[in-house]
């Protein structure tokens, strides 16, 4: 169904959308009647006619009906909200006169207990489990229920916002293209109308507009969406505080934590009455008058039914399965009796003290007595079965609830990273959010249907959930190592020479020059081993693993061997193999076939991780080998020197690597889930997972018309548009800046200031370490920024770098001292400026390592230490 | 800004947008120790200024190409994809 015949003033068919709040909704339908006026009328253009410039019919007339459709659901939100918290208030105080019948109920058990304090009747038991259904009712009803329709509303006209602006920028490319060359005048004076509207209303931008009432919509929005708690087993509920907690205002978890911690307390409160009346009678009438007469009633009544018979074994010895809260919560008998109450693990959650506190806390030990009997009764039977959920506390509403603000966050996930070309390939590569979400919708449907409190209907949702998930395919994470290993240690391969390779050079006899050959070997032979594993991994993951790092151990044997034999041959075809062993391609491709997409942004994160981590490790292996192994060769001894160290330490690394692949590396099982297999796109955009042997079949087919009808001028000229190629023109420019600086860095070190492989493999290492904090930088700031504008800017820097790096005259002013005052500051900074403007450049280009975050590089570490150090 | 701006058909397929990124990222470094290396054979005197003034050159001519066209730097869509009327996503 289209996303606008979803809502119709007349008829309601989306069952998202509640009838009787229709008029707050963003009127879709209206918007796309004016984006349609508003284009027809340019469109007119097309046919050589003057361009009509209505007054008001422009980008900014649409931007002033978008922020008044979006006032509607933002005020009324905020109106709910408010009303929402005022009933809560009002629920509070009920639950509070609640609990003190409750506790007064309790106090009856206490031989010496006073009288009543208003000296009135007791409640009955059914009385007060009545009153306890009656407000659970209540909190269902006015919070529950009202707080999962709100989530619904932001949901829906946040994303009835997206697509608008979506259309809207769309339908204005759209006229951008059609206009000719002999109305350019006219186009260019209807640009000044229209502009695209992405840079107000993205999501990630939103969040940032000057608009009070565009930021606080998105805002709320992403809070929504942000939901920290979590259960356990048991119904304890935690709440996490989020990294993401600074940006929301937190009304969400507020209610959502109150409706919680009401509705478990209704139940405790319950469970404990539902307990006692089969031991107590249900009608406990007393007199204020006449305490002796009620307590010699009561004990009969207790020893009658022997409720206390065990309760000196029991006390103290109960679990924590009724066990309440994380959170700040006031015990019912106060402080003094925390520790009984928490030992008892049973809390009352109020923020306010209790009306008449004193006279209620001389029952606090019959009160604690009967919970721990309660505990204890609940521990025996979980002791017995422990899939007896009986007494557990479930509440379908809070699971609902939970469900639908995680749906919600995919959605802001998916918004805060979202490209256009995703939405553009959204039906065509499956596994997007959008699929993904609309069958969590689906669910979510299906689990409202269901009654409340069937919690086996929902137990089995949860179970067809988990089904679902299971057919992801799934690989070791030991796989997962084995993969970004590889990448890592390739990356280590190809700066370790970087120091030593002019040197290696100038030992063979040849110019120091030829340390760029050297260097440029390796790329060369990867414009081949792209092709060749964009190919190969169609079929084997294991097998192009095993091929690359078989090629890297020969090569770095060519590569140390070298010098004994005297052969620069050997050395360039040493390099050529290991060029062979980039295996960037298969890496990333096996990240967007086989994690899941949850997992996706955070394996690509692991990736760049990795990869800095191997190339900060290979100058400083070079830089620790200039130490252990000999500076001066001879004849004599030309098998371990500081040139071939670096070749024997790959050698062993990939030997090693190689035999772990062999044994360890579980090649994916690709007749799990039916998809093609992706292409390694720069981005995380792929299918969920491999083929079956049908859809393989199929893309084999394709693949050979592909080749068949393959002509590769047709395709670029068709499809390259000016910010394709701008960006595959900036990425060569970047990484011949890189590889030129990085090549160059031993030979000017040596050259200008004297270093030797030490200091310029630490130099080189130090400039490696840039790597993940620059990156990180660009991936904060991108949120806040077109990619445009930091392209731009990080241009900027590079060219001032570049300047500054330069050697000048002597007889610049300024610049005074040999060489025109270039010095080893100069050389540091500024080469590491410009390092840090090329790798900050890649981001924006190719926006491969959005969202990367020093939370996953440190869990990563973390997660992939324990494995290691559990596995040996 | 690639991966915003692929075309679809660059997508997947033999030719898609990550081996021609990968391509491009790679000739870029051929083209870098390459040209390091005529700098270093002429002479190391003049090697860096060799190396990096045509670099600096370039960087330049490349901010002036994205000033220019400064207005195109941002996502396209595809007049190719007709997903629906609307540019509406289906509720499968």
């Amino acid at each position: 169904m289209k996303f606008g015949e979803r809502f119709d003033s007349t008829r309601i068919i989306d069952s998202s959308i509640h009838p009787p709040w229709i008029e707050h909704y963003i009127d879709y339908p209206r918007l796309k009647r004016l984006l349609r006026s508003i284009f027809d009328v340019h469109s007119s253009s097309d046919n050589g006619d003057t361009l009509n410039e209505h007054d008001g019919t422009s980008s900014s007339s649409f931007d002033v009906e978008l922020k008044y459709e979006l006032r509607k659901p933002l005020y009324f939100l905020l109106q709910s909200m408010g009303e929402i918290v005022a009933d809560l208030s009002s629920l509070a105080e009920r639950r509070r006169s609640i609990s003190v019948i409750v506790s007064q109920h309790y106090t009856l058990l206490e031989p010496s207990s006073p009288p009543p304090i208003d000296g009135g009747i007791i409640s009955s038991r059914d009385d007060i489990l009545a009153d306890i259904a009656k407000l659970r009712s209540c909190y269902l009803t006015d919070i529950g229920t009202r707080f999962l329709l709100l989530l619904e509303f932001i949901e829906w006209n946040v994303d009835a916002i997206v697509k608008i602006v979506k259309k809207h920028d769309k339908t204005l490319v759209a006229w951008e293209q059609t206009a000719t060359i002999a109305n350019s005048w006219q186009k260019r004076q209807g640009q000044q109308h229209h502009e695209r509207l992405r840079r107000e209303y993205l999501p990630r931008f939103a969040v940032h507009s000057n608009d009070p009432n565009v930021r606080c919509l998105f805002l709320a929005a992403a809070d929504a969406g942000n939901d920290n708690t979590t259960s356990d087993k048991k119904g304890v509920i935690h709440h996490h505080r989020g990294e993401k907690d600074a940006l929301g205002f937190g009304g969400w978890d507020v209610v959502q934590w109150e409706l919680g911690v009401a509705l478990r307390e209704l139940f405790d409160w319950e469970e404990m009455i539902k307990y006692d009346s089969s031991t107590i009678p249900s009608v406990m009438m007393r007199p204020s008058t006449a305490p002796t007469t009620r307590q010699q009633q009561h004990q009969k009544s207790i020893s009658a039914n022997g409720l206390f018979k065990d309760i000196s074994m029991n006390f103290g010895m109960h679990n924590n399965n009724n066990a309440i809260y994380v959170g700040e919560t006031t015990p019912l008998f106060g402080a003094a009796h925390k520790k009984s109450a928490s030992s008892s693990s049973f809390m009352m959650n109020t923020h306010h003290p209790l009306p008449k506190f004193e006279s209620m806390t001389k029952s606090k030990s019959v009160f604690s007595l009967a919970i721990s009997r309660l505990n204890s009764s609940f521990s025996e039977k979980s002791s017995g079965d422990d899939n007896n959920t009986t007494n557990s506390f479930f509440e379908p509403m809070m699971h609902k609830i939970r469900f639908q603000r995680k749906r919600i966050g995919q959605t802001q996930n998916w918004y805060q990273s979202m490209t256009y070309a995703h939405e553009m390939l959204g039906e065509e590569i499956s596994g997007t959010p959008t699929r993904r979400l609309s069958s969590s919708s689906a669910e979510f449907r299906k689990s409202r249907s269901l009654s409340a409190g069937s919690e086996a209907s929902l137990t089995t949702i949860m179970e067809e959930t988990m089904v679902g998930a299971s057919q992801f395919p799934t690989v070791s994470k030991m796989s997962k190592l084995l993969n970004l290993i590889s990448g890592g240690l390739f990356m280590c391969n190809y700066n370790i020479i970087a120091p030593t390779s002019g040197l290696y050079a100038k030992l063979l006899g040849f110019d120091p020059a030829s340390a760029g050959l050297i260097i440029g070997m390796t790329p060369a032979a990867n414009v081949l081993s792209a092709l060749l594993y964009s190919w190969w991994s169609s079929y084997s993951y294991q097998r192009a693993l095993i091929f690359a790092s078989s090629c890297c151990v020969v090569g770095n044997a060519f590569y140390a061997l070298a010098l004994p034999f005297k052969s620069l041959n050997m050395v360039l075809m040493g390099r050529f193999l290991t060029g062979f062993g980039s295996t960037r391609v298969i890496n990333r491709r096996y990240i967007a076939d086989y994690y899941s997409i949850e997992d996706r942004t955070s394996g690509m994160a692991d990736f760049v991780f990795f990869s800095a981590l191997g190339m900060t490790a290979g100058p400083a292996i070079a830089a620790s080998l200039a130490i252990i192994a000999p500076s001066k060769q001879s004849l004599t001894n030309s098998w371990w020197t500081i040139e071939t160290a670096p070749g024997y330490v790959m050698f062993v690394l990939w030997s090693v690597y190689l035999v772990c692949n062999l044994i360890f590396f579980e090649e994916p099982d690709r007749n799990t889930t039916g998809s093609e297999p992706t292409a390694s796109l720069p981005t995380s955009k792929a299918n969920v997972g491999p083929t079956t042997d049908a859809s393989e079949k199929k893309s084999l087919l394709g693949y050979v018309t592909s080749v068949k009808e393959f002509n590769p001028l047709k395709l670029l000229k068709s499809n390259c548009n000016i910010p394709v190629m701008v960006s595959i023109a900036l990425l060569a420019l970047l990484k011949s800046i890189l590889e030129g600086l990085s090549s160059s860095a031993s030979t000017i070190s040596r050259h200008y200031f004297g270093w030797g492989v030490h200091s310029s493999g630490i130099y080189l290492a130090v400039q490696a370490s840039f790597v993940l904090p620059t990156t990180l930088f660009i991936s904060q700031i991108s949120r806040k920024h077109d990619d445009r504008e930091l392209i731009l800017g990080t241009l900027v820097v590079m060219f001032v770098g570049i300047c500054g790096f330069l050697v000048y005259p002597d007889n610049v002013p300024f610049l005074t001292g040999e060489h025109g005052g270039y010095s080893e500051s100069r050389f540091i900074l500024f080469g590491v400026v410009i390092f840090s403007a090329c790798n900050a450049l890649e981001v924006p280009t190719m926006v491969s390592v959005d969202n990367v975050e020093i939370s996953s590089s440190v869990c990563t570490v973390k997660e992939y230490s324990s494995l290691l150090c559990n596995f040996f | 800004m690639l991966s915003k701006t692929i075309p679809p058909s660059l997508a997947k397929g033999i030719l898609n947008a990550g081996l021609l990124a990968t391509e491009a990222g790679t000739i870029g470094r051929v083209i870098g120790d390459v040209w390091f290396s005529r700098a270093t054979f002429m002479g190391l005197d003049q090697m860096l200024n060799r190396t990096f003034i045509p670099m600096c050159g370039v960087v330049g001519l490349t901010i002036v190409a994205a000033l220019v066209s400064y207005p195109y730097l941002q996502p396209t869509y595809e007049s190719e994809i007709e997903d629906d009327e609307d540019d509406d996503e289906d509720d499968k």
